[in-house]
């Protein structure tokens, strides 16, 4: 739910000097209470949290936006996007007299081109639903919270102030100042920590806790579970100089301890530093130089394995940043949270004998973690992000203590787990032509079902013959209907082979075949 | 780059200018217009140009659409990437005394739109045909 309340500021400003006029005239005029620009970095994250999609899926979709953006408006459509406005070409041009025979007309007469913006009728309600908040600002001076972005943090992040890694590299603060900490969704003022705290609070856009800041060498710890973005902001008087741009820093990652138990760092987590000299500074972690899987001038990505120890990471000046896998420690049984999705296509419930094809989307998920106790699982693809995999029922299959779950585990031990309760079925039905025959393909090495359909009186069911790839099958259960059976084919990955069924050794009929799965 | 059309037509002027007069016939050239490209034909682009599920598209665009009134309701610049930037405008008179100051006085607030380096780029760099 988005707040509204929109904090519009009255600044004294000069608006004016009038002829003969001894002093200039001051008025307060109205602006917004502008706090700082959401970059398209946070906009993705945020909006990738709101959707519950995977963050790179998000950028994709952004990034796609914007080509298509481009693509029809420079093509003379207009481009609406859902809830957010339309945009449009505006032109204007040079207008003449009916009259004149000499008249500009066509591309000459083009004076100016722009983007005319529409907001969605959901924005404008939003805005005229908002209540007002004034407030006045004596004097045109710089403004009080400077936006100057220390840090973005992630969950559970710890910033060292004194160890020089937001402040003496990035913006050195001097002296006895208040700070402030504000982020989005902060939950509770008990998992911000940070020494000389006067006051905390909630207000319509952020949490925040004001605190007195001195360079000793206590930090502000921040905890969450989640991925919130955590910006540490500062105001009032601190004397700023320029950043550093190049020199080495150390960080100690996960110097303190967790906060609150939220976050901590095991296992093998991805790293990424954000800077603008690390193509020529070496990274090294734990004092070991690190392979980069991403080199550039402004990023470099790695692998570390984190412990309970002090970690330190070296290199040029830089921000931090983890991505969440190091975080799923943390969201034992949880689907939703860790952006970890399963989907199931079908309606059908579950019934033993057939095969169910799942795809998993998840980061890290490997195919020794997907297991379940009552069938065989085969994993088929597998990508960067996306897993699939099937099970086959046998029918004889015992279900484990868990009923129908099966269990799907990350890189981290973790077990994430979900019910089955819509698996996949793929019903094929392909019509034969008299005399014709059927070629099957087996994609998986797991028996595959064949159910063969057509009128054959019960008496004679026993004259009907199976034959795949050459080699006779046995007819495995008629239907009641007595007008279908079912045979199992069984075959190696990818095997193509032709299915014929007779009658009386003879006759070639006209059939339909059901496939469970992968029939081609 | 595509071509944008223009079409020139007789019109009555709504505003005055040099030698014209409102209301005056007059020649005007404009720009062909066709089809806004939103809902399924947008989503059904994106997802082909990135790679994705169409319901991905779908459930992006509507972080987006979250994303945006979050960030825009409460008073921050919301930086789209390459389509430009939106941010929060008001309207409304000036007084003389801080005393005056109430939220009555502002009179429109709206969201504006400011295009990124790229859009101008590209707007500049269009033809017309």
């Amino acid at each position: 739910m988005v707040q509204g309340k929109i904090k519009v500021q009255y600044r004294q400003q000069k608006v004016a000097i009038l002829k003969n006029a001894d002093e200039p005239i001051y008025l307060y005029v109205p602006s917004i209470d502008r706090y700082s620009t959401i970059g398209e970095e946070a906009i993705i994250a945020y909006a990738a949290k709101a959707a519950n999609i995977a963050q790179n899926d998000m950028r994709a979709t952004f990034e796609a936006l914007a080509d298509a953006f481009e693509f029809f408006l420079t093509n003379g459509h207009s481009f609406k996007v859902d809830g957010v406005g339309t945009f449009s070409l505006s032109v204007r041009a040079k207008q003449a007299k009916a009259t004149e025979a000499d008249a500009i007309m066509g591309a000459d007469a083009v004076e100016k081109v722009g983007i005319n913006f529409l907001p969605a009728r959901e924005i404008k309600q939003l805005i005229e639903s908002a209540s007002i908040e004034t407030a006045v600002v004596d004097k045109r001076v710089a403004p009080e919270l400077t936006d100057l972005i220390i840090r973005k943090l992630v969950c559970g992040s710890t910033v060292l102030i004194s160890n020089g890694v937001d402040t003496a590299s990035s913006c050195p603060i001097t002296g006895e100042t208040e700070a402030k900490l504000y982020g989005f969704n902060l939950p509770s003022a008990g998992s911000i920590q940070c020494v000389g705290m006067k006051a905390f609070g909630e207000e319509m856009r952020e949490w925040y806790a004001l605190f007195t800041y001195k360079t000793d060498k206590n930090g502000v710890a921040v905890g969450r579970f989640d991925e919130e973005l955590a910006y540490l902001t500062k105001f009032g008087e601190i004397e700023l100089t320029q950043p550093e741009t190049s020199g080495v820093s150390t960080v100690l990652v996960d110097g303190l301890p967790a906060v609150n138990g939220n976050f901590i760092p095991a296992g093998t987590s991805r790293v990424t530093l954000l800077g603008s000299t690390l193509a020529s500074m070496p990274v090294l972690f734990n004092g070991v130089a690190v392979t980069r899987t991403i080199n550039s001038d402004t990023k470099v990505e790695f692998l570390a394995n984190f412990n309970q120890e002090e970690n330190l990471l070296q290199c040029g000046d830089f921000s931090l940043t983890f991505n969440c896998d190091a975080e799923i420690n943390s969201f034992v049984s949880s689907l939703s949270a860790n952006g970890v999705t399963v989907y199931r296509r079908g309606q059908s419930p579950i019934i033993k004998g057939r095969n169910y094809q799942f795809v998993v989307l998840g980061r890290n998920i490997k195919d020794e973690a997907i297991r379940c106790d009552f069938a065989n699982v085969k994993v088929l693809s597998r990508e960067k992000d996306r897993i699939v995999f099937s099970l086959y029922f046998a029918p004889d299959a015992a279900e484990g203590s868990a009923g129908t779950d099966l269990y799907v585990g990350s890189a981290f031990g973790v077990t994430l787990n979900f019910a089955i309760d819509t698996p996949l079925v793929l019903n094929v039905n392909d019509a034969i032509p008299e005399g014709g025959e059927i070629e099957v393909r087996n994609n998986s090495e797991l028996p595959y079902y064949v159910n063969f359909a057509a009128a054959i009186p019960e008496a004679q069911h026993g004259k009907v013959k199976v034959n795949v790839g050459g080699v006779e099958v046995p007819v495995q259960q008629w239907k009641t209907d007595n007008k279908s059976c079912m045979f199992v084919y069984s075959a190696g990955l990818n095997t193509r082979n032709a299915v014929r069924v007779t009658f009386d050794d003879a006759t070639i009929f006209n059939f339909t075949i059901k496939g469970d799965r992968n029939v081609d | 780059m595509g071509q944008i059309k223009l079409k020139t037509q007789m019109a009555q002027a709504s505003v005055a200018s040099n030698a014209i007069q409102k209301g005056d016939a007059v020649i005007k050239t404009r720009p062909v217009r066709y089809t806004t490209i939103a809902g399924d034909t947008l989503v059904a682009r994106v997802a082909q140009t990135a790679n994705v599920k169409p319901a991905t598209v779908r459930s992006g665009i509507q972080g987006i659409k979250e994303a945006v009134r979050y960030f825009v309701m409460n008073g921050h610049h919301v930086n789209l990437g390459r389509l430009g930037f939106l941010t929060l405008h008001v309207e409304g008179a000036a007084v003389a005394q801080a005393s005056q100051v109430s939220a009555n006085l502002v009179k429109r607030i709206s969201v504006g739109y400011t295009p990124s380096t790229e859009v101008k780029t590209m707007v500049e760099n269009i033809s017309f045909e």
